[in-house]
């Protein structure tokens, strides 16, 4: 009784259709089925335009990387060569950014950015050194 | 136990309320900053917590698949 009777005046205060009931929040979008090559050039237009990084090319590139692991080598190669241009545009970008930011915390938040990319340049420019070797020993023993 | 506010205490949060107009943010008018500075500030704040904004967060994903890959390869 006392349960019903405070409902009720909860309900007869609350206005019905009230503004600050929150709204209901859009289901995130699912990454767009690009194509990586496609995606790389978006990141590359964003980087050069307004720096914004765009979340459906790194998702659809995060999706191709953890897509690789079953696939041949060469197609590896291709893929690293290609993503290790991004790389360095992603790193050379942030460093630029630090450079030209007034504030000092600001300029190491970049500064920690840029060295994650070198980071993954340098292991993406290891790999790519491996599998060429690997690409000129089979080569060799193709022509003994 | 409930903190009591001062008088300053309660003038000063007034005049924050009035100089921020919390009220548009509560209708959800506010768009966001207007100035450049604003703007450059409001930008860093993903960044100064880790790369929290969803274009940081997603390169970051990016490259955890990409070192997997890296130690796959090595191993």
């Amino acid at each position: 009784m006392h349960h019903e009777t405070h409902t009720g005046r909860l309900a007869a205060v609350a206005p019905p259709e009230s503004n600050l009931q929150p709204s209901p929040r859009p289901a995130r979008k699912q990454a767009l089925a690009l194509d990586p090559v496609a995606a790389s050039c978006q990141v590359l237009a964003a980087l050069s335009g307004d720096g914004i990084l765009p979340v459906d090319a790194f998702d659809t590139l995060a999706e191709h990387s953890r897509a690789l692991h079953e696939c041949p080598d060469e197609e590896i190669l291709d893929s690293l060569t290609r993503q290790s241009s991004l790389l360095e545009a992603l790193w050379l970008h942030f460093a630029a950014r630090a450079a030209k930011e007034p504030r000092v915390d600001h300029s190491a938040v970049l500064c920690k950015a840029s060295l994650n990319c070198q980071k993954a340049l340098q292991g993406c420019l290891g790999a790519i050194h491996q599998l060429t070797e690997k690409r000129q020993d089979a080569q060799a023993l193709e022509c003994r | 136990m409930p903190k009591r506010l001062s008088v300053d205490e309660i003038a000063r949060l007034q005049a924050q309320a009035e100089a921020l107009q919390l009220w548009e943010h509560a209708r959800g008018h506010h768009v966001g900053p207007l100035t450049t500075d604003g703007k450059r500030k409001s930008a860093m704040r993903g960044y100064r917590h880790g790369m929290r904004s969803l274009g940081g967060v997603a390169m970051l994903k990016w490259l955890a698949s990409l070192q997997g890959l890296l130690v796959a390869l090595k191993g």
